[in-house]
């Protein structure tokens, strides 16, 4: 277990180095001066360079980006060129926020898509397994930011329901902020239902044929136990790899669905970065991006792996 | 199985052919846009600001009074475009990466071209978008690269896979045996054979790429004024969502039933074509 472990986590190691590089290289090439952009068009050729020098930009390319790269271990994420607060302090704000917001979408799409997913292999080939399938097919193909659209125009807009845009922070009023975050996790949480869906009921499938359900049908074990207790645990344990590879897709979508509802999540974070032009925050929020999906991944391979064992040992 | 047999397979499932039938009709949209459109998409008329769905403007006007069917006509133009050639760059970057690296095997497979893919994977592709549209500037093309480059690590990976497992088998170890180069194997022998897959993930990328061109263009940094996309039309549209609430409607609309109709035509590829799925 030991081993898989270390394995698994060395390698995370390449992945974040080929990021941080490929980050690092595309911010070499942006267009304009970075102490233009602090000092304002105004700025003197002296104090350019003064900047220039205190901000390291003077010194050679691999030791800036080595440094950078420290800087990211060490929590240390540089300042925001417009505002020059520091990087950590708006990314602390803005996690929890989109923390929050994923839990409940993923909560969201396990608890409706799994339960269909069962619904329509278990009645495989009727009516249910056809609507549902199609249900399925629709989250799949609908934009994620036009179902917040019209999550905004029916459930906010015209009944009321649900606050239209804005976030509240859990910890000020965690009712209030669950409140909030339902809109814009469900517009997100479309996609992973129909992808959910469609995995359980394909695995269940599977597994409905085999020995074992065989064995415990035959044995006498009541219909829903069976599907239940013998079917179903099998089945999921490929829901743990979909966790991970879904989640990359959140957090691009969590950049629509942040700046369609307000909220001030990492979306609206690294958006509003990228019209302000603010390079320092961008070039950190882009590998914090990838940061979080490579963790995710991690975490979901290595629950993976405690649930089924042929794979510490393959 | 044959080509023609998997056509004739094709044509009894009819949700596959109802998808081929919306993807046809997508496509002629498209391509006669100016045939079709009743109004000129990009002038506009002030004294029709905003009206209604009406027997002139049969879906309603926008925010300077262009019809807004015309312009859905031609945004499907720049959705479908953008779908076909991002596609058409993660394919040529995926397939040969991925057919060459799981033929040959070693290490650049396995510690420089997969770390590669897994790192793409990692970043998602509107981040990558953000990036492009910083250095090069928003628009549909920066806005096709970074979705044609998301979405390569997928077809590395299934080059890759069917790669692997194609070369053990017999028939491909024969024609290595008779002496051929293992270019004129890969190309000959494994290639042809990875078709079918390589069709229902091509079916899949291209609905994915719509549904991602749509979100660009919702942002910004897509299709720019004033030529018309469904992603943009609908960025307005929000701002008069409760006086003009079918400008939020028909665009979406749009963008669902395309991506649906892609969809169904790629479950129907899988069912005849992809082995794996095969249930």
């Amino acid at each position: 277990m030991f081993t898989f472990l270390v394995n698994r986590i060395l390698t995370a190691i390449p992945i974040i180095i080929i990021i941080t590089l490929a980050v690092f290289s595309v911010m070499q090439v942006l267009p304009g001066d970075p102490t233009l952009a602090i000092l304002g068009d105004e700025a003197t050729p002296q104090s350019r360079a003064v900047l220039r020098e205190r901000m390291g930009l003077n010194r050679p390319i691999h030791v800036q980006y080595l440094s950078w790269l420290g800087g990211i271990f060490t929590g240390d994420l540089g300042r925001s060129l417009v505002d020059n607060t520091p990087v950590t302090r708006a990314v602390g704000f803005a996690f929890p926020v989109t923390l929050q917001i994923a839990l409940v979408s993923l909560f969201i799409s396990i608890s409706i898509g799994v339960p269909l997913g069962i619904l329509s292999a278990v009645r495989r080939g009727g009516i249910l397994d056809a609507i549902s399938s199609m249900f399925a097919l629709s989250a799949i193909s609908i934009p994620a930011f036009w179902a917040g659209i019209l999550l905004m125009y029916f459930a906010a807009l015209q009944l009321g329901w649900f606050p239209s845009s804005g976030f509240v922070r859990f910890n000020e009023d965690p009712w209030r902020s669950l409140h909030h975050s339902i809109l814009p996790a469900t517009a997100l949480a479309l996609r992973p239902i129909g992808i959910f869906m469609r995995m359980t009921r394909g695995s269940m499938l599977e597994v409905i044929n085999s020995d074992f359900v065989r064995t415990a049908r035959a044995k006498g074990a009541s219909e829903v136990a069976v599907n239940l207790r013998h079917a179903l645990r099998n089945a999921l344990i490929p829901l743990f790899t979909l966790i991970g590879l879904e989640f990359s897709g959140l957090m691009g979508g969590v950049i629509v669905i942040d700046t369609l509802f307000a909220v001030p999540g990492f979306g609206r974070l690294i958006y509003s970065a990228f019209l302000r032009s603010d390079f320092v925050m961008m070039q950190s929020l882009m590998v914090l991006f990838s940061l979080v999906v490579i963790v995710v991944n991690l975490l979901t391979d290595i629950s993976y792996s405690f649930l089924d064992p042929r794979i510490r040992y393959s | 199985m044959t080509w023609r047999k998997a056509a004739r397979q094709f044509m009894r499932r009819p949700l596959a052919v109802l998808g081929l039938v919306i993807v046809v009709l997508m496509l002629l949209v498209a391509i006669f846009a100016p045939q079709l459109a009743p109004h000129d998409p990009t002038k506009p008329d002030f004294m029709a600001i905003l009206q209604a769905p009406s027997s002139q403007y049969l879906l309603g006007t926008d925010e300077v009074g262009r019809d807004l069917l015309s312009r859905l006509i031609y945004g499907a133009r720049a959705s479908i475009q953008a779908g076909l050639l991002a596609v058409l760059i993660a394919v040529a970057i995926g397939v040969p990466t991925g057919l060459i690296s799981g033929y040959m095997r070693g290490w650049i497979d396995q510690l420089v071209i997969m770390r590669i893919a897994d790192a793409m994977i990692a970043f998602p592709t509107i981040v990558l978008a953000l990036a492009l549209a910083a250095a090069l500037g928003g628009n549909l093309t920066t806005a096709m690269l970074a979705i044609g480059i998301g979405s390569a690590p997928a077809f590395i990976r299934l080059a890759r896979a069917q790669a692997l497992g194609l070369r053990e088998q017999e028939f491909v170890e024969a024609a290595r045996a008779l002496g051929n180069r293992s270019i004129k194997v890969m190309l000959k022998h494994v290639f042809p054979n990875m078709i079918g897959p390589l069709l229902v993930q091509t079916s899949i990328a291209i609905a994915a790429a719509i549904l991602a061109e749509t979100a660009l263009s919702f942002l910004g940094l897509g299709v720019q004024p004033p030529t018309p996309s469904w992603g943009s039309i609908l960025r307005i549209g929000t701002g008069y969502m409760q006086q003009a609430p079918w400008l939020s409607l028909y665009p979406g609309m749009s963008i669902f039933v395309t991506v649906l109709g892609i969809n169904l035509l790629g479950d129907g590829l899988r069912d005849v074509l992809d082995p794996r799925d095969r249930a």
